[in-house]
């Protein structure tokens, strides 16, 4: 029996063969699901048998796992996401695997019928989804389905499964599996863009919950592999049911959450969260949250922090995305928060977010790019660029790959690339890491150093909101410490960055190197393992609470521990969150990753990087008290930061020269055997 | 289950509806209003003994309310009923179901259903076991005996609303119902129209509530 919280199986479809397998659970409880899963998965599969060289994408033999944490369905708040990985064609300029994540009901679904994941591997010779019903699985036929948007292709699966609210059957209850059933099915799909195979193709689940970054859409695309759909009746077991609604009722007592951003209603949640933070079918922004989706077409005002578009055409946008099924953040026009310094020497007008829809407007406006030029915008009605029409070409374009739309399909850097501008990385193109556009890496430095050392724009945003303006800079650090164990350590927020305390406890120190890894480790178990939510974990600071402390490290494992019934602590979580970090790391070791590829772009090391500072004044140390300094002309020192490296993997235990993992730490981690794979492939740290 | 308890309770149940269509068709059955001639046979006497008036029906205390414009559709009352009934998590054991339609207009795209706690409840009055009752001591909500439900489905066809308020528990070939959680074995709160209603207590949005009288 597996343990409460788990179905107990994968599901590991071939589509090459149409081999249908499964993977037992419990082979990788260790890793805690969700992510952690599907990265040990991966190594089993895809690294370990040495067979290819992990480079392309689009290659069958890359694997694309959709897992589901033990919380899923539970009814444990803010817990019910879908963890996607596999190699991400989006990341530049090496695909290096990746991760991404959704919400909705898929996750909880899946484990109602019976799954914990789902692997998929191969190539369809034609288009098909996988439908999943309870224990029966099948690969059907997709050719209809081809070319539909997402919410046409939902709906056509519906009427497929016969599973429209006015036509089902036994007045209204359907047999399906074990059970009778109200539910539809839930259906993660893709569109345009994941059809034609867009490096910035995403997966999009009901109206509007989406896995964007990564580009997994155009994986599935390159698998032929339209959408999967599941339905289940089954159950999943909880260990100690009255631990978990008392959890529950604690947690919504003691730790109440923020109301989500935008129109306060109409709502709606993810399966069994508390907060709603989607809209409802009332008329545009179906399903979507008040987050890029829904702010990438935002043209930026003159001055910030608001972009100048009404919120319906924004609502109009984001539907265009969502049923393209494309990535609203690599497109973005500007961002929700346009952050302008006409001071700053180097950028004095670019916005927070720059995506291409921003970067193309500078380059025509240059012209660099135009009508007739060597680099054509056909078929982009340049002249209509304020106007929501445009968005919709814009995105259409791109989808389908026409015009220069084909070009910025492969992702804003490598449509720089191609237009021979990667020169613009020391300025104006805000990518700081492996081709994913600015989000709040500076002056909130834990991030752009997330990002260096992962493989994407790290998108955890709970540190990033600094309440200086309503707490004394003693008690935030004081707080922050505490949240922080084992560390415990206040230094790891200190954000000195101009002189010498920059290196003795700023963000050069090995204090900052300390904070950063258990960032990465605390984001890696409990975001995409245990998949809670980013908008809620972690919770170091509420100031709904009366001492305005969040519910970190409490409630983690009061809703762990109630669900599985083990005894997990919280750095137990962190722990099994480091194991699954550096099991990735030796991935992307495996694909290329070296000590001196980690290097942001030009920009981040000249004045302006920090533009897009939002969260308040940071903490700073000065050699005597703590005091909160404002800090949005931050930018980085290129010495520092390799000084940082260096910080950070001697805690990581990985060469320091290299950046590889060393065997004393995976053997210390119980995965000697990753270890005796890099050392065969002279890929072993040493130093 | 076996297959000679299946065969078995066939049999029950086929016996059963023979008897009521000879009812019907003999005219025994007496059409309109509150009447209901089921009471004199002794196939519904059980039903009756908990019923202390002859052809009225005790009002229940209690009524779920939903309000579909503040419900988000997170199923967290669907989570709460199955796992303080049956100790797991089961959307198709719970006996309050949450249906969205997404595409759909709003406030339509969502709908809730559980049973109406009908002032004439069908499921009691059809019921050949007197599994279905009403209790009396528990504010008048119509319940379901399980040890006395022999799995004839008759209260499913007896049930007045599409989407059947009865649910149908493939486990034990049993019937299940909203029973404003007044017989919850995991619930650890006093449940029924005077006490508490897991769904009530963990819908996040205040969709549900526990009205006094049947709601429109």
């Amino acid at each position: 029996m597996p343990t409460p919280g788990f179905a107990g199986k994968i599901l590991r479809v071939n589509l090459s063969n149409r081999e249908i397998r499964i993977i037992d659970s419990s082979k990788y409880e260790e890793y805690g699901g969700g992510y952690g899963t599907a990265v040990a998965i991966f190594w089993d599969l895809c690294v370990a048998p040495g067979d290819w060289d992990l480079q392309d994408a689009f290659d069958p033999r890359n694997i694309v796992c959709l897992m589901t944490g033990p919380l899923a369905g539970t009814g444990v708040p803010f817990a019910a996401r879908t963890s996607v990985s596999g190699l991400s064609p989006q990341s530049w300029p090496i695909c290096w695997f990746s991760r991404s994540n959704f919400g909705g009901n898929f996750a909880s679904m899946l484990k109602f019928a019976g799954w914990d994941g789902v692997v998929v591997q191969g190539r369809s010779e034609s288009p098909v989804y996988i439908n999943i019903i309870d224990n029966k699985v099948t690969i059907e036929d997709a050719k209809q389905l081809w070319g539909l948007d997402t919410w046409t292709a939902e709906q056509e699966i519906y009427k497929l499964q016969n599973a429209n609210t006015s036509s089902l059957k036994g007045r209204g209850w359907r047999k399906l599996g074990d059970h009778y059933t109200t539910q539809r099915p839930s259906i993660v799909a893709i569109g345009p863009a994941g059809e034609n195979i867009c490096r910035i193709g995403s997966l999009v689940h009901g109206g509007g919950s989406s896995a964007g970054q990564g580009g997994f859409g155009g994986v599935f695309g390159s698998k032929n592999l339209k959408a999967i759909a599941v339905i289940g009746t089954g159950s999943i077991r909880i260990a100690d049911p009255k631990g978990l609604r008392d959890a529950r009722k604690w947690f919504e007592k003691t730790y109440p959450v923020p109301p989500a951003f935008g129109p306060p209603k109409p709502k709606a949640s993810c399966t069994g969260c508390t907060r709603g933070c989607r809209t409802r079918a009332e008329a545009y922004g179906n399903d979507s949250d008040v987050c890029v989706e829904t702010n990438w077409y935002n043209l930026p005002l003159p001055r910030p922090p608001w972009g100048r578009t009404s919120l319906n055409d924004k609502y109009k946008a984001a539907d265009i995305a969502q049923k393209l099924g494309i990535n609203a953040f690599d497109i973005c026009f500007g961002g929700p928060m346009a952050f302008i310094y006409p001071g700053h020497p180097i950028q004095p007008a670019v916005p927070a977010h720059p995506g291409s829809g921003w970067y193309i407007k500078y380059l025509y406006d240059k012209g660099i790019i135009g009508p007739g030029k060597e680099i054509d915008t056909h078929p982009l009605p340049m002249d209509k660029y304020d106007r929501v029409e445009f968005a919709e070409a814009y995105a259409t374009a791109i989808s389908n790959r026409v015009g220069i739309g084909d070009l910025l399909a492969e992702g804003i850097c490598r449509f720089a690339e191609k237009i021979g501008r990667l020169d613009d990385l020391n300025d104006i193109l805000r990518c700081p890491m492996w081709g994913f556009v600015d989000h709040w890496t500076l002056p909130g430095v834990e991030w752009a150093y997330g990002n260096l050392v992962d493989s994407r724009d790290i998108n955890n945003h709970d540190m990033q909101m600094r309440p200086s303006m309503f707490m004394s800079c003693d008690d935030y650090v004081k707080i922050m410490a505490e949240k922080t164990p084992p560390y415990n350590d206040p230094f790891m927020f200190d954000y000195s960055w101009k002189n010498e305390q920059a290196y003795k406890t700023g963000i050069y120190s090995d204090h900052k190197a300390k904070l950063v890894a258990w960032h990465q480790h605390y984001q890696t178990f409990y975001k995409e393992s245990v998949l809670f939510c980013d908008f809620a974990f972690g919770s170091y600071i509420n100031f709904m609470t009366r001492d305005k402390r969040g519910a970190t490290p409490l409630a983690e494992p009061a809703f762990y521990n109630a669900v599985t019934g083990k005894n997990l602590t919280f750095v137990d979580g962190i722990e099994i969150g480091r194991k699954s970090w550096n099991l990735k790391r030796a991935i992307v070791t495996m694909q290329g990753r070296h000590r001196d590829m980690e290097k942001f772009a030009g920009y981040m090391y000249r004045p302006g990087a920090a533009a897009a500072d939002f969260g308040g004044d940071l903490p700073i140390y000065d050699g005597k008290k703590w005091r909160w300094v404002k800090s949005s002309d931050m930018y980085l020192d290129e010495k520092g930061v390799e000084k940082w490296k260096t910080a950070f993997y001697t805690i990581e235990g990985w060469d320091t020269r290299t950046g590889y993992p060393k065997r004393s730490t995976l053997e210390q981690l119980g995965m000697k055997h990753v270890a005796d794979v890099l050392q065969a492939n002279k890929r072993l740290g040493s130093v | 289950m076996d297959r000679s308890r299946k065969t078995e309770k066939k049999k029950i149940r086929d016996k059963k509806y023979s008897r009521r269509d000879f009812l019907v068709s003999s005219g025994t059955l007496v059409a309109g209003g509150i009447l209901r001639p089921y009471a004199s046979t002794d196939l519904f006497a059980k039903t009756l003994d908990r019923i202390p008036a002859k052809n009225s029906y005790p009002l229940s205390k209690g009524y779920l309310a939903y309000n579909s414009e503040l419900c988000s559709g997170c199923q967290s009352c669907m989570i709460a009923c199955s796992l303080v009934h049956e100790g797991l998590v089961n959307l198709s054991l719970s006996r309050i179901q949450v249906t969205r339609t997404l595409f759909h207009d709003y406030p339509n795209d969502m709908q809730a259903f559980a049973c109406q706690q009908c002032p004439e409840p069908m499921c009691v009055i059809e019921c050949p076991e007197g599994a279905c009752y009403i209790n009396t001591d528990k504010g008048n909500v119509r319940m379901i005996d399980a040890d006395k439900c022999i799995g004839c489905g008759t209260c499913l066809k007896a049930c007045p609303y599409t989407l059947h308020r009865i649910v149908w528990d493939t486990r034990e070939d049993k019937a299940l119902k909203c029973d404003l959680c007044a017989e919850a074995s995991f619930f650890d709160k006093e449940g029924g129209p005077f006490g508490s209603q897991a769904c009530v207590e963990t819908c996040p949005q205040g969709a549900l509530r526990l009205v006094s009288k049947p709601p429109d």
